[in-house]
This record gives structure tokens, sequence and C-alpha cells, in this order.
């Protein structure tokens, strides 16, 4: 109510578009804004067009999808587990699509074997989680939490299994992997489909979801069927967080503190917040991957360093503003 | 008829029973009062009738329709529950949380209107909250949480209202402000309430109809002439009781426990 939408959108629109132009035109090859705007109206076919087309573009579209995509997931399971710690990898999907990448890693096999393997992982963690968790019947919050934080541990463990059996020459890329790596991202078809389908849900459910938050008791009791929510909630925010740890690995951060950014704004009305995080998430892991592979250049970080580097101090800052979290508000 | 109806209705937590073949009619303009020890299932039975649990055994009407057979949307319409005792863990406004109540009434895709936010300021004004409509709920006192919980129910305005423990948290003056005014949406609306309290003499100063769970599933339900008895109250909490006639009336003062040295 506090906030309005629309400048608020407008201005999340400008970032995200900015984010786009810095992402093309920074690079090895110098691009100069005035190229840009060649190249993007299709009248520069030279080696800059090229360059921008064929290797910035999709990868700038992978972080801004990846980024949109785990902050989605983040506000989505923030609400489902009634936890503001919770992130897209609490349940232990990360860990899954991990141990499927790491495993492709170790026998050889890239490009697709790889984001299948990934993707493979992250399915097999979330059907796991979600039929141990029903045990008996009751599949109640902090079952789902419990249930999701061992098969976590035990990923882990299978991780540092992976990791410690590995020749040398392969650990590289799986830690590249393991920190969020958007170095062989390409464009982002089935990302963005997926983004956009949980981005209407979302929408769609943003009331209930206002009102799952205040507890379920109080949801159940306006009217809110609580188990199909939880569910659906539960599938929806572990698919997105497959699709973005199959495009980019386990970039970290993002789908923690977006939500949380924007909730510090005032920003609580998920039918709001949700959208919001996803431009706002998209607009973060551009910006850091544009830092990652140019920052240091010729030599790539992994993005999943530089959404922390980038994060943390703008988070602590926001919550040390403390509005929203203390007292009365403007 | 219209209200709440239970037929034999039999409700166990484990296997133990709250009531077994209780027959409730309760009428639009009464305000029922549930008394009973801890752990007793004041509360399993106060969500029972809300049909956010399966009764063990008998039926529940709500309108005449049985309370099994309606959607939660529908429950919602008529029936609004004011639960125990909750925290939030995500923040929300006052004026935020006060609107959940209208989404029993709203569309899918159907934003609050212009007039579901004056019902909300309305029912803010009404617990004297109506300054703190921009503040966070994880400021707010628990007396005030309280009152901001039953702001929400009025904001549902339903016809039966389920208050668990609406005292809980109150200082003495919203005691009685908060039951003066549900006692005037029963009286002038023609709504009705079933309330869980553990303070006899305000529930025998605000409600017209008592329901006194004695434990093993007996039960004692009637006007306050019937059941408000020295020998079942002494009964129902299983200690000594001292009536005094006040100004409103019989006034229960309890005793000093058994056991214990007098002085």
């Amino acid at each position: 109510m506090s906030v309005r939408p629309f400048p608020l959108f407008l201005l999340l629109s400008l970032l995200a578009g900015c984010s786009l132009l810095l992402s093309l035109a920074s690079g090895s090859m110098e691009t100069s804004l005035r190229d840009l705007a060649g190249i993007l109206l299709g009248d520069e076919q030279g080696l800059a067009g090229q360059v921008v087309r064929e290797l910035r573009w999709p990868r700038a579209a992978a972080a801004f999808v990846t980024g949109g995509l785990l902050s989605l997931a983040g506000g989505l399971m923030q609400v489902l587990l009634r936890n503001p710690l919770a992130d897209p990898y609490v349940l232990g999907v990360s860990g899954g699509a991990a141990t499927g990448a790491l495993l492709s890693l170790l026998l050889g096999l890239g490009g697709l074997w790889l984001h299948g393997a990934a993707f493979g992982g992250a399915l097999l963690s979330i059907l796991l989680v979600f039929v141990l968790a029903h045990g008996r019947g009751s599949w109640t919050v902090s079952r789902l939490l419990l249930t999701g934080v061992v098969i976590a541990a035990g990923w882990g463990a299978v991780i540092s299994f992976l990791l410690a059996v590995s020749p040398a020459r392969e650990l590289r890329g799986m830690l590249f992997w393991l920190m969020g790596d958007l170095g062989h991202a390409t464009l982002p078809v089935a990302g963005s489909i997926v983004l956009l389908a949980g981005l209407l849900l979302a929408f769609a459910i943003g009331r209930p979801l206002n009102i799952l938050a205040h507890g379920e008791l109080t949801a159940a009791s306006l009217g809110v069927r609580i188990q199909p929510l939880r569910r659906l909630l539960y599938v929806t925010a572990s698919l997105l967080t497959a699709t973005a740890v199959t495009i980019a690995g386990n970039v970290g951060f993002v789908g923690l503190v977006v939500p949380h950014m924007l909730r510090l704004q005032g920003i609580r009305d998920h039918r709001i917040l949700l959208p919001a995080a996803v431009l706002l998430g998209g607009s973060l892991l551009l910006l850091a991957d544009t830092l990652s592979r140019t920052a240091l250049a010729p030599r790539q970080l992994p993005v999943g360093i530089l959404t922390a580097l980038i994060g943390v101090p703008l988070f602590l800052y926001l919550l040390y503003r403390g509005r929203g979290l203390q007292g009365s508000e403007d | 008829m219209a209200g709440l109806q239970t037929d034999t209705l039999r409700v166990r937590i484990a296997d133990v029973p709250v009531c077994d073949g209780l027959d409730l009619q309760v009428h639009p303009g009464e305000s029922w009062c549930i008394l009973g020890r801890n752990g007793t299932g004041k509360t399993t039975l106060l969500h029972t009738l809300a049909g956010l649990r399966e009764p063990d055994g008998g039926t529940i009407l709500l309108n005449d329709r049985p309370l099994q057979q309606l959607s939660r949307r529908h429950i919602a319409r008529q029936a609004g529950l004011l639960p125990q005792d909750h925290r939030d863990s995500l923040p929300a406004s006052v004026l935020e949380t006060v609107l959940i109540g209208r989404h029993p009434f709203l569309g899918p895709l159907q934003w609050e209107s212009r007039d579901d936010i004056s019902t909300a300021r309305l029912a803010l004004q009404s617990v004297g909250l109506q300054d703190l409509e921009q503040r966070n709920v994880a400021t707010l006192s628990g007396g005030e949480r309280r009152r901001l919980g039953i702001a929400t129910l009025l904001t549902q305005d339903p016809a039966l209202m389920l208050l668990d423990e609406p005292t809980n948290h109150l200082d003495l003056h919203h005691q009685v402000q908060v039951l003066e005014l549900l006692q005037r949406q029963v009286r002038n609306n023609g709504k009705s309430a079933i309330m869980v309290m553990h303070d006899i003499n305000l529930a025998a100063r605000y409600c017209n109809r008592f329901l006194l769970l004695l434990g093993e599933g007996r039960t004692a339900s009637g006007s306050a002439a019937e059941v408000l008895t020295h020998e079942l109250l002494e009964r129902l909490y299983s200690h000594p009781l001292e009536a005094v006639t006040g100004p409103y009336g019989t006034v229960w003062l309890p005793g000093r426990s058994a056991g214990l040295p007098g002085q």
C-alpha cells in the first residue's frame, strides 16, 4: 500500500535496461554505445557485431534469466517455509544438481550432458524431498524443512567425495560450477519460458501468498486451501531453482537477498514483490556477471563471487537504514 | 436454521475424547463461551467448528448445510476465526494485515478496492489502532497484536465469530472494550459468537450461553443459571470457588488450593 507500483517498476526496468547495455558494451573488445546502437539495429556486420550478438547477448540474457529465476524461487521459498532465512538451495535442489553436474564433469562429458545431468540431479532431489517429507500423511513445514536440510547435507557429502576423487585437471571446472559461472551459458530459451510461466503463476497466487505469510491457521480460516498451495509452491520454487542451476551452476546469495532488499523498502505485497524481485535479481546478476568477466580480464571469475561482493554491502546498507524492520515508516 | 448446529458431535485428541455426542445450537444473537481446564480441547473443538479439522463423529451444520461439504472459501464467508496466538515471521504493515480479512470476498485476480480499504480502516478504528496503520506488525505489543487480530476478524465480517481467548494479552480496559465490541456485534448485527475464555466473571458478563468441557468427553451447556453453578464450576476446574454478589451479579473468586496450610 505504501509503495506505488508504477514508479517502482519504471525504476527497475530502467535498471535492467542499463545493466543490459553496460553488459553488451563491456568486454575485451571496446564497444561504444554508438557502435552498440548500430549493432542492435542490425546494420553492423563486422567482428564487433558478431561478438555482441553471438557472445555477449546470450550470456547477458542467461545472467538476467538466472537472476530472475533465483530471486523468484527465493521469494516463494521464504513464504512456503515462512522463514526469512530460506533461499532457493535450502531444500537440497542445488546439491542434487551439483552432484549430477560434477559426475558428468568427472566422466568428461560437457555441454548438453552437463546441463542434462544437473537438471536430472535437481529433479531427483526435488522428488526425494517431496516423498520423504510426506512420511505418513502429514506434510508440515517443519518436516519439509528438516527433510530438505538433511538431504542437502547428504548431497554436500557426495559433492565433497566427488571433489576428493576427481583428477586435478577437472577440479577447476568443478569449482567454477559450484560457485556459479556463466562462462558456458547459451541463449536461455527454455529458461525464459520457465521464468515467464513462474512469474505468471506467482502473480496469480499473489494474494493467497500474502495471506499464507500470516500463518497457515489464519490462511486456512480465510479460505485458502493450504495443502495444494504448499505443494504448488514447493514444486514451482524447486523447478525454478533447478532451471537456474542448470544454466549457471550454484550462484549464491541472489535468491536469499533480493526479496529481502525489496521487503526492506516496504514492498510486502507479493503481487508486486515477486515481479520486482525478478527485475532486481536479473539486473543484479547481470551486473555481477559483467564485472566477473571484466574486472580481472582476461581472467574470468565465477559470477557467484561477485554476487556476494556486490550483494553483501548493498544488503547491509539497506538493513542498517532499517526501514521496514523497525518502527514506523514514511 | 441460521447459525451453527452440531449433531452428536464427537471430537478427540489422540485417544482422549473432548466431547462425545455433543448437540449444540448456536443461534444469531447468542454469545457462547467455552470454559474448561488446560488441555481439555477447547481450541481443538473451536477449530473443528471452524471446519479446520475433521470431526471424529457426528455432523456440523452451518446454516443448515453440512460443514464437510462446504468449500473453505464458502465457510470463510460465513465463519471467521481469531487464532489463539501467533507471530508473523515476514514483515507486513498493520493495514495490509487487516486487509487479508477481505480475501474470501475477492475474486482470484481481484485487488482490494477502496471500499475494502475503508472497511479495514473502520475496523482498525473500532479497536483503537487507527494511528498505527503503517506500522510493521512485528513492532506491535502483544495486546496491540491481539486487537489487530480482532480488527482483521471484523474486516472479514462473518456471521459466526469463533474466538480463541479474545482477551489474551489485553489490559483490563481493553478486555472490556473488546468484549463490549463483540457484544454489540452479536446484539445489534444479528451475529453469533463462540469464544474460549478463562475468566468466568468476564464470560458471565458478556456471554449468554455456556459450554463446559468437563473432561473425558463430558460436557454441560446452557444459560448462566443452568450451568454456572457452584457445583459444576468447582467440578470444572477441580478447584474450590467462592461466590460473591456484587454490582454486576455473582462474581466467582478462586479459593485456596486444597492441601495448602491456611493463614
